[in-house]
């Protein structure tokens, strides 16, 4: 059965995407190259997510704790040891991931799901920030200015917004390219199995627990990277921009809201979501509060009318 | 030796004893047939054999190896596969995706076999034409089909059939059956849960009786059948009939 459908030429639509970001920023004044890295960084951790909640079906409402765990790992070892925030996005991944294993060997292994996974994962993040408040190390509220020391390729430190911009967009290229591995594999299809019915995995010889945590493990480290890359872009870390519940909620809408357990959903989410944010926020900054009212109405509608996404809707045309 | 035995199987729940002292043995090559009353263990039997649940007392000893309490998955690889009385495939995932699944632990990385088996599966159950189809989209009598394709691709052994034929109309029956009968000829061992009393009768070589978790009958389908205790069990005590 074969029909002539958008989603066929969607290789097409992603070369030209991929083509049109890379010539654009070059045209483009800061603050929209500006807006474009808020939404790769985002498209990126929503990308980390849903390896977890989207192809395994775990709603993991605590994403923030492994933002967080990158973002300060790799600061605190800049600013203490003079170590390059590139060395510690990798340690902050692998000390991340070990959390994540952690989370996911503690819930999985008592057989939390759903609810009260998502309540599990945000209980841990609300941990880390009120470890984050009273620890001197991690600088407490006052959280940690990263010093500047001008263009610095080893310090993860550039004048110009463009060099951050095709960092990220590295990232979301190379995070296409893993989740398009994982999809394509037996780790793919077991996540799925997993998700659609738990039982019926197990009876077909997939060891649940285990592959549980290899999603955890694999988004955790993920989710990590993207962390140290926002601390390094915006030079300020503190507990409630890393730990905090409202970045977990970020990280999560735009899988959800592009289509969850696909390979393009979050950066399509995010393509959408982020210039509808800010220009709800522009038109409506006068009346404080009323474009997250807007944009929590436009959120309701797509979930209530577009189950599957973005990318769901794009299948059916 | 069986390919199953079980010694002094209990299993309760709460004050419910849904397995007593429960003994048995299936040997290689034969189709066993469960039967008995609505609540007579057959589907708990199941979930201990395939380590759904845990036994209380009592041995699980498949192929001579001691299985009682291990995982699911552990014991699929082993070589018992089940399905579902309540069909469970995965909606959202092509019937040939729900099958591909069951398959890659046999050949665990070469995709071109796995996905020769799929469709070698996919030909013995005639659900070819159907392959692209979402699990969620299926007739009742494919879901039932897709069900039993996913276990025979785990390679088992043993099948553990939950009630296969239930809603299936005489004609898919009839196919089911024979289905059953020629995996047997390739060397599998089932053991099959059915209300269906024809087909049970037509398919088994053995036929055992459950009531109350207990044994109660076990023999040929004729010497079920004229067994004074399993005609008590599922028609009432003669005593009890007015007329």
């Amino acid at each position: 059965m074969r029909k002539l459908s958008l989603y066929r030429y969607s290789y097409v639509l992603i070369g030209v995407t991929l083509l049109l970001l890379t010539i654009l920023p070059a045209f483009m004044g800061s603050y929209y190259i500006h807006i474009l890295i808020l939404i790769l960084v985002y498209a990126y951790l929503g990308s980390s997510w849903n390896v977890l909640g989207g192809y395994c079906g775990q709603f993991s409402f605590g994403h923030a704790t492994f933002f967080g765990l990158g973002a300060y790992t790799s600061t605190i070892l800049f600013m203490r040891f003079g170590i390059s925030p590139w060395i510690g996005m990798v340690l902050g991944g692998i000390l991340s991931m070990f959390v994540g294993i952690f989370i996911g060997f503690i819930c999985f292994r008592y057989g939390l799901k759903g609810p009260f996974f998502a309540l599990a994962t945000l209980a841990f993040a609300e941990m880390f920030r009120v470890a984050a408040l009273n620890i001197p190390l991690t600088g407490k509220a006052m959280g940690i200015l990263i010093t500047l020391k001008g263009t610095s390729f080893p310090a993860f430190q550039f004048q110009e917004k463009i060099y951050y911009y095709y960092i990220i967009l590295a990232f979301n290229v190379f995070i296409v390219l893993v989740t398009h591995l994982i999809e394509n594999r037996k780790l793919g299809d077991y996540l799925e199995a997993i998700k659609e019915d738990e039982d019926a995995a197990e009876a077909l010889g997939i060891d649940t627990l285990r592959y549980k945590i290899i999603a955890i493990s694999i988004s955790s480290f993920l989710t990590a990277l993207g962390g140290t890359f926002y601390a390094q872009y915006l030079f300020y870390i503190d507990p409630d921009i890393c730990f905090g519940v409202h970045n977990s909620i970020e990280i999560f809408m735009r899988p959800i809201f592009g289509g969850l357990g696909t390979v393009y959903g979050a950066f399509l989410g995010s393509l959408i979501l982020g210039p509808l944010s800010e220009l709800t926020r522009g038109l409506l900054g006068g009346y404080s509060g009323m474009h997250l009212m807007l944009f929590g109405v436009v959120l309701v509608v797509v979930i209530i009318f577009l189950p599957r996404g973005v990318v769901g809707l794009l299948k059916k045309i | 030796m069986a390919m199953l035995e079980v010694q002094g199987l209990i299993k309760s729940f709460g004050g419910l004893t849904a397995i007593n002292n429960l003994n048995l043995a299936i040997e290689e090559g034969e189709i066993v047939g469960l039967i008995g009353p609505n609540g007579a263990g057959k589907t708990t039997f199941f979930n201990l054999v395939s380590g759904f649940l845990k036994p209380d007392c009592g041995k699980i000893i498949f192929k001579g190896e001691n299985i009682t309490g291990l995982k699911p998955h552990v014991i699929c690889r082993k070589g018992i596969a089940r399905t579902f009385q309540i069909v469970k495939p995965f909606p959202k995932l092509t019937t040939f995706k729900n099958i591909r699944i069951g398959a890659y632990h046999r050949s665990s990385s070469n995709r071109k076999l796995i996905d020769e088996r799929v469709e070698e599966i996919l030909n013995f159950l005639g659900l070819e034409e159907k392959k692209n189809m979402l699990g969620s989209d299926l007739t009742i009598a494919d879901r039932k089909n897709l069900e039993l394709g996913r276990s025979l691709a785990t390679n088992p052994k043993l099948l553990l059939l939950d009630e296969i034929m239930g809603g299936l109309n005489p004609v898919e029956q009839g196919r089911m059956i024979n289905v059953v009968k020629r995996l047997n000829q390739e060397g599998i061992t089932s053991l099959v849960i059915e209300h269906n009393m024809r087909a049970i009768m037509l398919c088994s070589h053995r036929i055992i009786v459950l009531n109350y978790g207990e044994k109660i009958a076990d023999g040929t389908p004729e010497q079920v059948a004229k067994n004074q205790n399993v005609i008590k069990v599922y028609l009432g005590d003669q005593e009890n009939v007015r007329d």
